[in-house]
């Protein structure tokens, strides 16, 4: 309730569609946030078994290299890499395509007025489904140097995570990001990143859900393929193995829903949500940190694509899981 | 509080004890930090074990499993037991990689997904096009799924 009210305190100063200005804020934001030197603690809340639960973790940026949680997660350039199993592991290679989807066909923008966050002045954005369903996020940009310092997402009148900058020190220009990358990739040693090309045979639906467009097809060295959608403001990856989902065996604490005629779990990560279902003998798990009910669109999507209509339809489903192109 | 035994987590991750080890294990659990410390172990070297590549055995490699001496073949077959698992799981992530991939963890026909490591991947990839830092913030703690 204080959040809200805070939120809605911020007086509004400008006209009801910033899209122009806000797409600028956020290219800016993920421009800058390695090219300057910086460093601090954020706080990540996030709601779960109803309840908010929160962690803290550190940050430091110097000369282009990413350092979260004291080294657990590091980031140059395209390169990611995790501690897992208690050695750093490169899960991500990959360049990113060139651009996203443009979201202001989907979302309405709307800057506001100041607001402090980590005793730094920010440009606040109010972002909301233009069709006013539900789902709301708000961005706070720093106003010195554009680093993004804190994100706010509700739904249905509820936050649900909050990813923001508690201490922060003075950002100052850094190094590039080029010589970054390369040490980066230097450090993890010769293991073969967690992704990489996805087999020649998937091909996968250009457009899922509610404007979600495809931008990229990987795979796993577990054999799963790893299909990375965005709207533009969103991402949402869909993973799909081979077999039924052993229900009996997943762990506690997820919450069963029901899309549809599709029996679904949920569990509500620190870095969104991940949602698991089978059909047709391929386990889903989709992972998002956009509200629940776009992945129930997306979800209906793929049921309304695998009702075959044609024995050619038939004859792509059975190929493939991601045969619905 | 002594150190709990690994083969006993191990089963209780993998849901194969009865209900009075599962009463026990979940009262440990819930007094005991280093019991919660050797859990979240025991998971992760499992989960690091089961992420490794599954690929087709080569050509002839079935012939020189089935003519290996004895102890190898124990040592295979040992992950159907209790008390061998742990050690399977540890070894199998270092010096016996490529046998544990293709021998210890078979295409199955139930998938159980590896949440947290599937979380990883959507943040690190999001992180690529995304803002990164708010992006990978929340997974700069390792993500627990379930509790």
């Amino acid at each position: 309730v204080a959040a809200l009210a805070v939120f809605f305190a911020i007086p509004q100063d400008a006209s009801a569609d910033d899209s122009g200005r806000v797409g600028a804020l956020l290219a800016r934001s993920r421009e800058v946030a390695t090219q300057q030197d910086y460093e601090g603690t954020m706080v990540v809340r996030w709601r779960a078994g109803g309840k908010m639960r929160e962690r803290t973790v550190a940050v430091r940026v110097h000369d282009g290299t990413l350092r979260l949680g004291h080294g657990r997660v590091l980031g140059a350039g395209d390169r990611r890499l995790m501690k897992e199993g208690g050695q750093s592991r490169l899960i991500w290679s990959e360049p990113p395509p060139s651009k996203l989807p443009d979201p202001s066909d989907k979302y309405r923008f709307t800057v506001l007025g100041a607001a402090p966050v980590a005793g730094r002045a920010t440009t606040a954005v109010a972002i909301e489904r233009a069709d006013g369903s539900a789902g709301r996020e708000r961005l706070y940009f720093d106003r010195a140097s554009g680093l993004l310092l804190r994100r706010d997402q509700w739904d249905h009148g509820r936050l649900t995570r909050r990813v923001a900058f508690v201490r922060i020190t003075d950002p100052v220009p850094g190094d590039g990001d080029s010589r970054a990358a390369s040490r980066l990739g230097a450090g993890a040693g010769n293991q073969p990143p967690a992704t990489g090309e996805a087999p020649d045979d998937v091909s996968a639906a250009r457009r899922l859900g509610d404007g979600f467009e495809l931008m990229g097809t990987y795979g796993r060295p577990d054999g799963d393929t790893q299909l990375y959608y965005s709207d533009g403001l969103f991402g949402l990856s869909l993973f799909a193995a081979d077999g039924d989902l052993a229900w009996d065996e997943l762990p506690e604490g997820g919450q069963a829903v029901e899309v549809g005629d599709v029996d679904a779990r949920v569990y509500r990560t620190p870095a969104g949500s991940a949602v698991l279902w089978d059909d047709e003998d391929v386990t889903y798990t989709a992972v998002t940190d956009a509200p629940l009910h776009e992945v129930e669109v997306i979800i209906a999507d793929l049921e309304r694509r695998h009702e075959p209509s044609t024995l050619d339809d038939i004859g792509r489903f059975v190929t493939r899981p991601f045969s619905w192109g | 509080m002594t150190r709990p035994p690994e083969e006993l987590l191990s089963a209780y991750l993998d849901g194969e004890v009865d209900d009075d080890e599962r009463a026990l294990v979940e009262a440990q659990l819930e007094e005991s930090a280093e019991w919660r410390a050797v859990l979240d172990e025991v998971r992760e070297t499992r989960d690091l074990v089961r992420g490794l590549p599954v690929r087709d055995a080569p050509a002839g490699f079935w012939e020189g499993i089935l003519d290996a001496p004895s102890a190898a073949v124990v040592s295979l077959d040992a992950r159907r037991t209790r008390r061998s698992r742990v050690a399977a799981w540890v070894a199998g992530a270092a010096a016996a990689a490529a046998i544990v991939a293709v021998v210890l963890v078979p295409r199955e026909s139930t998938v159980k997904p590896r949440v947290a490591t599937l979380v990883n991947s959507h943040a690190a990839r999001s992180s690529v096009s995304e803002e990164p830092v708010s992006q990978l913030a929340p997974v700069a703690t390792p993500v627990k799924v379930g509790r």
